[in-house]
């Protein structure tokens, strides 16, 4: 932030032009509040270089960065969850070339869904981004033909479930380590075969082979 | 209205409700919603006890039963309103023993009225780190599903 970006926000309080186009609610309100809390004299040309200097001062003090915003317990709930979209959906933009546009539309209307303020479960955390990216890369490795339905844990893992009759394929994708908790119940002449393992992303394929799995991604 | 001191076990034959948040819910190919196991994860604030309501206690017929379930729900939610996309599950006391036959100490069904919901009532014992269970209490117990749009 230079010189001529504070001059413009203290003059206009309309700095919405002088973020990034990256830059979310929280980064606006955080913004917002530490320009009110500032306590600044009267205006005059005289003391604008004192007032650059509290800025500057203040702009250190609180390490305030557009590019890593602290939490603050205060977050409106509107706008956890708006940033949470945001923080997925730019991480999606990073492989957008791998991935079929038509998905990615469906994927993007699916997660406003799970993030829906008039359905929200106050207890939940929103869709944690490394969960998200470990689905991303298990979506890549299994390339299924079929498009999951999403939902999401308590914790903000994200959900991906397949349904074919009574055959259900349940995967939670883990924000560590890229891996994935799956959950099976399938039935082979009407015998229910349940099963349950933790394995990396890139493994899941081998975990699933014994339960056919061609019959939810194909 | 069935009456049962707090902390006393539910009558086998009875049946309890669950809230399923919409982010615990799935639609399958022919568009019924159905259950995912994460919506039976015991969290932090649950002391290991799953929150449930017991269906009986309530009078009139199973629709006026679920309504005062939801009507006595309601109360913890913002604004005053369970989410319209979330669904009541409801499942026989006896069903939600068998999914963990082997689990010690065994499972039991308390009744634990609270200040908002006088049908509230305790799943306790749940073996949290079993999704099989949670799987099994999803698609073989919880059977009966009505979205809370629908009540």
């Amino acid at each position: 932030m230079n010189d001529t970006t504070i001059m413009t926000m203290n003059n206009s309080l309309d700095y919405s032009h002088s973020l990034s186009a990256g830059t979310t609610l929280t980064t606006h309100r955080h913004l917002k509040n530490l320009l009110a809390d500032v306590s600044l004299p009267e205006r005059t040309e005289s003391n604008d270089s004192n007032i650059i200097k509290e800025y500057f001062k203040r702009y250190q003090t609180n390490s305030f960065s557009f590019d890593n915003v602290e939490p603050s317990a205060s977050r409106q709930l509107e706008e956890v969850l708006f940033d949470a979209t945001s923080s997925v959906k730019i991480a999606m933009s990073q492989v957008a070339m791998h991935v079929d546009r038509q998905f990615r539309n469906k994927l993007f209307s699916q997660i406003d869904t799970l993030h829906d303020l008039d359905e929200w479960d106050e207890d939940d955390n929103p869709i944690n981004k490394d969960s998200f990216l470990t689905f991303i890369k298990g979506i890549l490795n299994i390339n299924p033909s079929k498009l999951p339905g999403l939902g999401l844990s308590h914790d903000g893992n994200l959900i991906a479930a397949w349904i074919q009759g009574k055959n259900r394929l349940i995967l939670e994708f883990l924000p560590d380590n890229n891996r994935v908790e799956w959950v099976v119940s399938r039935y082979f002449d009407e015998e229910l075969d349940r099963a349950t393992g933790k394995t990396p992303v890139l493994r899941l394929l081998d975990c699933l082979a014994p339960y056919d799995p061609e019959i939810w991604f194909q | 209205m069935m009456l049962l001191k707090k902390g006393a076990l539910l009558p086998d034959e009875d049946h309890v409700v669950r809230f399923i948040s919409p982010n615990r819910l799935i639609k399958n190919e022919h568009g019924k919603i159905e259950i995912l196991p994460q919506a039976f994860i015991l969290r932090e604030k649950d002391k290991g006890r799953l929150s449930v309501s017991w269906l009986e206690y309530f009078d009139g017929d199973q629709s006026s039963k679920l309504s005062a379930i939801k009507n006595a729900l309601a109360k913890g939610w913002r604004h005053g309103k369970l989410p319209s996309k979330g669904a009541l599950g409801t499942g026989n006391v006896a069903e939600i023993k068998t999914v963990a036959p082997k689990a010690k100490p065994p499972l039991r069904i308390v009744y634990a009225p609270s200040t908002n919901n006088p049908a509230h009532s305790s799943i306790v014992n749940m073996p949290n780190d079993d999704k099989t269970i949670l799987e099994s209490l999803a698609t073989d117990v919880f059977v009966e599903r009505v979205q809370v749009k629908d009540i």
